[in-house]
């Protein structure tokens, strides 16, 4: 396991530390596998070859697609939601039609659709949320409309730890003829995926958020959207036939995966899902629950404190954003480093959500079960600290 | 690390909450905004230069106890400065939170961002006021070279 020298390590929502399996696997292909994916003759290469879609095998089981073409690696989350963007977007969405996303959404829910729609003359509706947190599920009834085309939402919010019910809203979104992308960047550590169950159309998720390595996500796409998307980036791999002039597309999901994949990331997605099936998700929600239900009874009893969103713990899903009195974020998040705690302080690739919470900054706490409820008393007494050097 | 108290000393605390020179100047004849993309934190200053002289500064904006700190001792030490005084006291300004040796007599209440080095994170929160004065500087030199 990534082991953090002397701090408490309580930035998970940021990136997640990696078990000794995931980085055995990633060591293991590049002491002695380190071949190319889907093109050599030779034995070794015909091994990494099955084990690389072995793992979009363990991917579509994880998330209940129906298929294994359904998965298409990715760099990230982030590249995903680029992909949805810009290889379905821009071909499917035209004048007067309508993307609706949510306030809270993360940077890489939002920036993409802002330059798709500017692209395709379509229009970025925004839905707000309530006072606790939650979609504003009346306003989203009333932005759905004919002229609605995509549905782009976080399934938890990596600011308030949000968790959305996307069944009802995916009915929603279908009923006007409107496709539903899902951002699972946040959830994926946290519970089990279904997208079968869950309705949607697309999914994105990283491997580095849930116990992986950085530099790979997934996209889920129904099969019939993915046949039905533009590659867009091109090259090695992707094709089908090349002339001087022309070429042809592979099938989904190779004609998204051009150039050789980060192939140790994708090797080691799988050991991370392994990783998590083994430790099993109500051991791991138990465990986020205790730590985040220990950390809001002792923020709450700190004067000062103001917690974002929800007062209950149980509507925090391992992320719990505050501030101490008018102290910015970052003296806050600078005072707990000396305290020997990492947390993130800014405005969380969320400044849209920022403006709407009325601050500029916010501090971050996001746990995961390997945390110890030490590590919260030793946030809770940094936080004290703070309140002493800055007289709040 | 150097002991976070050396960070959050009483003079610096101080001028963040009753900031010097804090508002908007009717008289400014220069002014410019910079922002950190990395937290957001804003500092506009503005700044009434006649012939060499710096004759009135003041700030406005919002960030860290770091920036606006930072942002008030600037307005103290320059002031009544000429052009030159200011570049050298800025020059100054940014060797001091580099931790490189430099005359802090000429540095005022900054002095106390002498161990700002150690906490590398924060070097461009205390930077930015200076920052933004060093580019009205320029902006001066540009109309007057």
């Amino acid at each position: 396991m990534t082991k953090y020298d002397q701090l408490a390590y309580l930035d998970n929502a940021a990136t997640t530390p990696m078990p000794d399996s995931v980085l055995q696997v990633i060591d293991n292909y590049y002491q002695t596998q380190k071949v190319n994916v889907h093109r050599g003759m030779y034995r070794l290469a015909n091994e990494v070859t099955q084990q690389y879609e072995h793992v979009r095998q363990q991917v579509a089981q994880f998330i209940n697609a129906p298929n294994a073409s359904d998965i298409v690696f990715t760099s990230g989350a982030t590249d995903a939601l680029n992909l949805v963007a810009f290889g379905y977007g821009t071909t499917h969405l035209h004048a007067d039609d309508e993307i609706i996303i949510s306030v809270m959404e993360h940077h890489a829910n939002l920036v993409p659709w802002q330059q798709v729609a500017a692209m395709t003359g379509s229009k970025l509706r925004v839905v707000d949320i309530t006072p606790d947190g939650q979609i504003d599920m009346v306003a989203l009834q009333k932005l759905l409309n004919k002229h609605t085309k995509i549905v782009s939402l976080t399934l938890v919010s990596n600011v308030l730890g949000t968790y959305t019910d996307m069944k009802p809203i995916a009915e929603a979104a279908h009923k006007v003829g409107a496709v539903l992308m899902v951002d699972a960047a946040q959830a994926v550590a946290q519970m089990a995926i279904d997208v079968q169950a869950m309705g949607t159309d697309f999914l994105a998720f990283s491997g580095h958020k849930m116990f992986g390595p950085t530099g790979i996500g997934v996209l889920y796409g129904r099969t019939d959207l993915l046949a039905d998307m533009t590659p867009t980036r091109f090259g090695g791999e992707m094709i089908d036939q090349v002339t001087q002039q022309t070429a042809t597309f592979q099938p989904a999901p190779l004609k998204f995966e051009a150039g050789t994949p980060n192939i140790a990331g994708v090797l080691g997605l799988g050991a991370a899902i392994d990783y998590i099936l083994q430790i099993g998700y109500p051991k791991i929600s138990q465990i986020d629950h205790e730590l985040v239900d220990y950390l809001m009874k002792g923020l709450s009893q700190i004067t000062a404190v103001t917690i974002y969103g929800s007062p209950l713990a149980t509507a925090h899903r391992a992320v719990v954003s505050f501030n101490v009195g008018k102290v910015h974020a970052h003296d806050v998040a600078t005072i707990l480093d000396a305290a020997g705690v990492a947390v993130r302080a800014g405005h969380h690739c969320a400044e849209p959500l920022m403006t709407f919470l009325g601050t500029e900054s916010v501090v971050r706490v996001s746990v995961s079960f390997e945390n110890k409820l030490s590590e919260i008393d030793q946030l809770l007494t940094g936080i004290q600290q703070v309140k002493e050097l800055l007289h709040e | 690390m150097s002991d976070i108290r050396q960070l959050y000393q009483r003079i610096i605390v101080d001028h963040a909450n009753h900031p010097h020179h804090y508002g908007e100047l009717q008289s400014a004849n220069f002014t410019k905004t910079y922002r950190n993309p990395d937290c957001g934190d804003t500092i506009t200053v503005f700044a009434t230069i006649v012939d060499d002289e710096i004759v009135d500064i003041s700030f406005t904006g919002n960030g860290c106890i770091i920036s606006q700190a930072s942002a008030s001792m600037l307005t103290d030490l320059l002031i009544g400065q000429t052009i030159d005084v200011a570049d050298d006291t800025i020059r100054n300004f940014q060797y001091l939170i580099m931790g490189q040796p430099v005359n802090d007599s000429e540095l005022g209440d900054s002095v106390a961002f002498s161990t700002l080095s150690e906490f590398p994170t924060r070097v461009r929160c205390g930077a930015l006021a200076w920052h933004t004065m060093a580019a009205i500087l320029n902006d001066w030199r540009a109309g007057n070279g």
